[in-house]
């Protein structure tokens, strides 16, 4: 016998104590700890909070910078963990952070509407941070669905922004070629949300699972008994589950709007998307803009994000590619070495 | 299944459902129109939700008829990749499980992307979905006989209470911006 079909037979064997271990991990429930880099709740309602985290620097920026987080899943994906942490980077760059952090809608925010998630809630939160800083203007930063939010918003009110910084927005859908946007394309989501009133989570969840449904769906599951000993690939995939599992409803009218006019009939690229009275035209933004896209983007994809530098009229723009995934992106070591250090170069040149 | 297949159809093609609703449609029917109109109602509730069971039934079927045909298609796939990798003849279970799932991703990948599979999705969820609506059409009935408010109802009053709570902002507003400036 050679030593490679030694090595085979090795790998052969089914290790059933490991198989156990996994078992008993996954059976006790995610218990894990995420989010906890130091914040105060600044304000808080029934449908989101605002978060500032503690400085982690003694020379902070002057320009604050306010997240906007997507509707989907929850916003502790931007601090998962320390060392994966998009919020602690940012911190240890110098740069006051604010967190806008979406709760749950539940039946009764059936009318709920993307107006009110930009003209009244971000508005509110970004009055806050300039009341708080005794400032003017501030930057506005979204992830995905945020991102869009927040493109939204800086056509609005752009008075009120210094910079525009965004993460995979959802901008030309007819571009759009992933599982999610097939999915939404042919939803009767008008029937959906005059029977139920939200977007349920087990529909985000469906979603989800036939996404990648075998390398990541099954194989996760065998990595995770392979590494069932290495505590740090434990946290880290618990930490992940806990999230991808953690998901609020959307609100009725909100998500009618997504699928309807914005996957649809792609009516943001158009610039006929309508807020309340307000026509969203993506030209009015002449704010430096940074927008970064994923590669390999597989819930939104980078043909659907770049189409922003093309729209705003902004001089200063900046795209930026990078080889990952969407949650690779913003919460991965990748990001931590590649994406990070360059959104703070972009941001320490324009918050003085 | 494709007996069941065939008994579907049978129901559609004589239309037996649209049959039973022009009967009890008619104005009087001899003594039974009289003497069934107190039950008319719930008889055609029943007619109603069985006609939508049947949809669903014929909708879940084409979604597993997709998915039974993918999961013939990874294994055949399975089968042609263990053939062509020469290695294979060496049992390696790592080996042969990246094969496995390489084969089924690329299989159910295709289909998940396909748009017949986004059609055959919403159709199920669609039907699910009107299933739900006639028991709550059931249901707000029997909520106005009891004089309870009905969910349409307190759904006017939600929009109502939206629309309120936007002009309110507005007027708010309205003063305290000028204010600060």
């Amino acid at each position: 016998m050679t030593i490679q079909d030694k090595n085979t037979q090795n790998r052969n064997q089914i290790d059933y104590s490991k198989i156990a271990k996994t078992i008993e991990l996954l059976s006790r429930g995610n218990h894990i700890s995420v989010g906890d880099t130091p914040n105060d709740i600044v304000y808080e309602t029934r449908l989101f909070r605002l978060l500032h985290y503690h400085s982690l620097v003694k020379k902070v920026s002057p320009t604050p910078i306010l997240v906007v987080y997507a509707l989907i899943n929850r916003s502790y994906v931007l601090d998962l963990q320390p060392n994966k942490s998009w919020i602690r980077h940012l911190l240890t760059q110098g740069f006051d952070i604010y967190l806008l952090d979406w709760k749950s809608p539940s039946r009764i925010d059936k009318f709920v509407s993307f107006d009110d998630y930009v003209n009244s809630y971000i508005d509110d939160c970004v009055e806050i941070v300039q009341n708080n800083n005794s400032v003017e203007k501030i930057t506005l930063h979204g992830y995905c669905m945020g991102s869009s939010m927040s493109a939204m918003y800086t056509t609005l009110h752009e008075e009120k922004i210094k910079n525009l910084v965004t993460i995979a927005p959802v901008i030309d859908t007819s571009k759009d070629s992933t599982v999610i946007a097939n999915i939404s394309r042919e939803m009767d989501i008008d029937k959906l949300v005059s029977t139920i009133g939200i977007l349920p989570p087990e529909k985000l969840y469906e979603c989800y699972s036939i996404l990648k449904p075998f390398k990541q769906g099954v194989n996760k599951y065998f990595n995770l008994v392979e590494n069932i000993e290495n505590e740090s690939f434990v946290q880290n995939f618990l930490r992940i589950e806990k999230w991808l599992y953690d998901t609020p409803p959307i609100a009725g009218e909100t998500i009618k709007q997504w699928i309807n006019d914005i996957y649809k009939n792609n009516l943001l690229f158009k610039n006929q998307f309508k807020l309340g009275k307000d026509r969203i035209d993506l030209k009015k933004i002449n704010v430096p803009l940074l927008n970064i896209v994923a590669e390999e983007d597989h819930l939104v994809s980078p043909e659907c994000s770049v189409p922003l530098n093309e729209l705003v009229s902004s001089e200063d723009k900046r795209l930026i590619r990078f080889h990952t995934g969407h949650v690779g992106l913003i919460a991965s070591s990748y990001s931590q070495n590649n994406v990070l250090p360059k959104v703070g170069q972009w941001l320490k040149t324009r918050s003085n | 299944m494709n007996d069941e297949n065939n008994t579907l159809n049978d129901f559609t093609k004589y239309d037996i459902f649209e049959k039973w609703k022009k009967l009890q449609n008619f104005p009087t029917l001899g003594i039974f129109g009289a003497l069934t109109r107190d039950y008319n109602e719930y008889v055609q509730d029943i007619v109603e939700l069985n006609q939508i069971l049947m949809d669903l039934q014929k909708y879940i079927s084409n979604y597993w008829l997709q998915m039974s045909r993918t999961q013939f298609q990874a294994i055949g796939n399975v089968l042609l990749k263990s053939r062509s990798d020469s290695k294979m003849n060496n049992p390696d279970s790592e080996r042969f499980r990246a094969l496995v799932i390489d084969a089924f991703e690329e299989a159910y990948s295709a289909l998940f992307s396909s748009k017949e599979f986004s059609v055959a999705y919403n159709e199920v969820y669609s039907k699910q979905l009107d299933f739900i609506n006639y028991i709550n059409k059931i249901v707000e009935r029997n909520l106005n006989l009891l004089n309870i408010p009905t969910r349409s109802e307190l759904d006017q009053v939600l929009k109502d209470l939206q629309e309120m709570k936007k002009t309110l902002r507005n007027i708010k507003n309205g003063y305290e911006k000028p204010a600060r400036k």
